[in-house]
């Protein structure tokens, strides 16, 4: 589903990704870790078609097509999803406005009929308890406001909604207390299916013990360094990313 | 009498009146109007060189041979006061600055609450407008305000006693209708007695075909602890020129709450004051503009605190397209005696094109020494991270940027006081970023 070669990317002119190789098939559940400032969140946004960065080599395959030169509205219409690690605050745009108008853009793309704000509102109210959020969260301004768990439990929420093909989850665990990680990881656990694949992008262990990866990676220095199972995660908590990577 | 002005000014009063200040038939209020036309002969019609004006160049408005509007011909104007529901047995309609009783409602008004044009107050009312008449008014030297208070035939009168709260909105609506160059100066006198508690919508529209000037003023006075709630909607015609003056003067405790949003008029000047003159009063004055192609949107403020314990509000936002060009000067006074004074101000800007001019000035002249002034003005375009943000959901590069002028432009939106009006407002602002970038 998503391959990646050899990408090197850069950021104002300082090279974050030194030539990753990655392949996530559908149904996979690859999870990148990583201690701060090795490129975790630059890979994800790079996929995604953030304008910040920029792909100096390699290439980046969704099924099969080079992504590289489409925008990322372009990347978000073929299904591929980002859950930011710090949600954007859109004040004076609702919830459900923002996603009614994305659902939209994914129905278009794909030759469908548009929903009415009835029959969206109808369809949303499926979603929400996904993430266990009330209703009256659809009619608040974007992330307005939300608290951290709100924010990432909205983040789901759009996934859910516009169904993605490619999940790319960055540090979506982050800032969570245990019971927002649980209600965050089993909406997740929820969407993935054998059709979809997962990109999770975390500094820490814990959102795996909810969510299973098939593929666990380690991230240092823009490059990775170690590839394993879900062993590998356990390993890297017990022993640190220093150790681990030596030990290769 | 003869009532030319400036040197270099064409703009010539001897064809707008030709030598008569209106008569209202009330003898102090003929009086005012008579001094103001004096003062006015001597007065100099404002250009870029006045500081007031400097980024507000008005020459149009000089070069064009403006007319006192001729009363219209009521059969070919139609107003519907159930536009906006809440209103629609409270609307007053105006045309071309004069009432129409034909076109109005105002039923069910309780005891006591009078709502009404002025040329009926001054006959019925005239000792409540002889107290409160151009008391408010604290312009100096200023042409507009001279003009309006010459020139004016009619306007809106309301009046509210003590302790009583008018559920519905009074819907004022001023229609311009007729010929080029028509000329209108409505005049609004707001009364309120402490605990008052009541809404007022004035609404300014015209055609786009036809150029006209309104020079409209509004006085309002709130007594002890009194709540207005208060909204103005300009939607002239793009070929209008419109100068408005607001005063309102608080007494203690009194609660302003006034929005002003500007969609029209290819030369919009507006001057809101709020005079604190009682201890805990409050003022809000809000604002909205959207300006494009060559519109111009000129907004002077002043927040006048003279007492103690009063606090202020003023978010101003402005969205400019195209080679449109929008004017902000905020002044907060805080006299000496207005300690404790709490004063907030905000001025965004949203710059949608490379050609539109933005100037904002924020004026804090504080003589007291224990207060607490904020103000804050940002001038940009859209912001990237949110941009990207809405990219990453589908949205392409035009979706994206419709969806965040209107969020930019709904803040100010979501605070108004009458349901129908907000969603009118929101279909305008979508009309607005819809219209595709210039």
């Amino acid at each position: 589903m998503l391959q990646i070669k050899n990408l090197h990317a850069n950021v104002d002119g300082i090279e974050i990704l030194k030539g990753i190789n990655l392949e996530i098939k559908a149904g996979e559940v690859h999870a990148i870790m990583g201690p701060n400032g090795s490129g975790k969140s630059t890979l994800s946004k790079v996929i995604a078609g953030h304008p910040a960065y920029e792909v100096t080599e390699g290439e980046i395959l969704f099924e099969g097509t080079n992504i590289e030169d489409l925008d990322a509205d372009e990347r978000a219409r073929m299904g591929i999803f980002l859950a930011f690690q710090y949600p954007v605050e859109i004040p004076g745009v609702s919830n459900s406005m923002l996603m009614r108008q994305s659902y939209n853009a994914m129905r278009r793309e794909h030759g469908e009929e548009e929903l009415d704000p009835l029959e969206f509102d109808d369809y949303v109210r499926g979603k929400l308890d996904l993430v266990e959020m009330d209703p009256k969260f659809l009619d608040r301004s974007v992330n307005d406001g939300f608290s951290g768990g709100e924010k990432k439990r909205n983040e789901i929420l759009q996934m859910a909604v516009l169904n993605p093909k490619m999940a790319l989850l960055d540090e979506t665990d982050s800032g969570l207390d245990i019971d927002a990680l649980r209600i965050v990881s089993d909406g997740i656990n929820k969407i993935k299916s054998k059709d979809k694949g997962v990109l999770l992008v975390t500094h820490y262990q814990r959102i795996l013990n909810y969510i299973t990866p098939d593929f666990v990676h380690v991230l240092k220095g823009g490059r990775i360094v170690k590839s394993g199972g879900k062993e590998l995660a356990h390993q890297l908590e017990d022993q640190g990313y220093e150790e681990v990577v030596e030990a290769k | 009498m003869s009532l030319t002005t400036a040197q270099d000014a064409t703009f010539n009063l001897d064809t707008l009146n030709s030598g008569k200040v209106p008569v209202m038939n009330l003898r102090s209020m003929d009086a005012i109007k008579k001094e103001a036309s004096v003062e006015l002969a001597s007065t100099p019609f404002p250009t870029t060189r006045d500081e007031e004006w400097r980024f507000t160049n008005i020459k149009a408005i000089s070069r064009s041979a403006f007319v006192q509007a001729a009363p219209a011909d009521i059969k070919a104007v139609t107003y519907d006061t159930a536009t906006v529901p809440e209103a629609k047995d409270s609307t007053l309609v105006f045309v071309n600055g004069i009432y129409s009783e034909s076109l109005s409602k105002v039923t069910n008004i309780p005891d006591g609450i009078i709502v009404t044009n002025l040329c009926e107050a001054v006959e019925k009312h005239a000792a409540l407008i002889e107290v409160s008449f151009n008391k408010a008014n604290n312009f100096e030297k200023d042409f507009f305000s001279l003009l309006n208070t010459a020139m004016f035939e009619d306007g809106a009168f309301i009046y509210i006693p003590k302790e009583t709260k008018f559920e519905r909105p009074i819907h004022l609506v001023y229609l311009t209708h007729g010929h080029e160059n028509a000329a209108s100066f409505p005049r609004n006198l707001i009364i309120a007695e402490r605990h008052a508690e009541f809404t007022v919508v004035e609404e300014y529209l015209g055609d786009d075909d036809q150029s006209y000037l309104t020079t409209s003023f509004t006085e309002i006075m709130l007594g002890e602890e009194a709540h207005m709630s208060h909204v103005r909607l300009q939607k002239d015609g793009l070929k209008a020129y419109h100068v408005n003056r607001i005063v309102s003067q608080l007494q203690r405790g009194a609660d302003l709450q006034s929005y002003t949003v500007s969609l029209g008029a290819e030369i919009f000047r507006n001057d809101v004051r709020a005079i604190m003159a009682g201890e805990g009063s409050h003022a809000t004055l809000d604002g909205l503009v959207l300006v494009a192609s060559n519109q111009l949107s000129d907004t002077h403020s002043i927040m006048d605190h003279r007492v103690a314990n009063c606090t202020s509000h003023q978010l101003h936002k402005t969205i400019v397209d195209g080679k449109a060009t929008s004017v902000f000067n905020g002044k907060i006074f805080v006299r000496k005696d207005a300690q404790k004074t709490d004063a907030f101000q905000e001025n965004h800007n949203l710059q949608l094109s490379l050609d539109g001019m933005v100037y904002t000035k924020p004026q804090l002249e504080i003589f007291a020494d224990d207060v607490k002034c904020s103000h804050g003005a940002t001038v940009g375009q859209t912001d990237s991270e949110q941009e990207f943000y809405l990219r990453s959901r589908g949205l392409n590069d035009s979706e994206t940027k419709e969806i965040l002028t209107f969020g930019f432009a709904t803040e100010v939106i979501e605070s108004l006081p009458v349901d129908s009006i907000k969603a009118d407002l929101r279909k305008a602002v979508e009309t607005y970023t819809k219209r595709g970038l210039e």
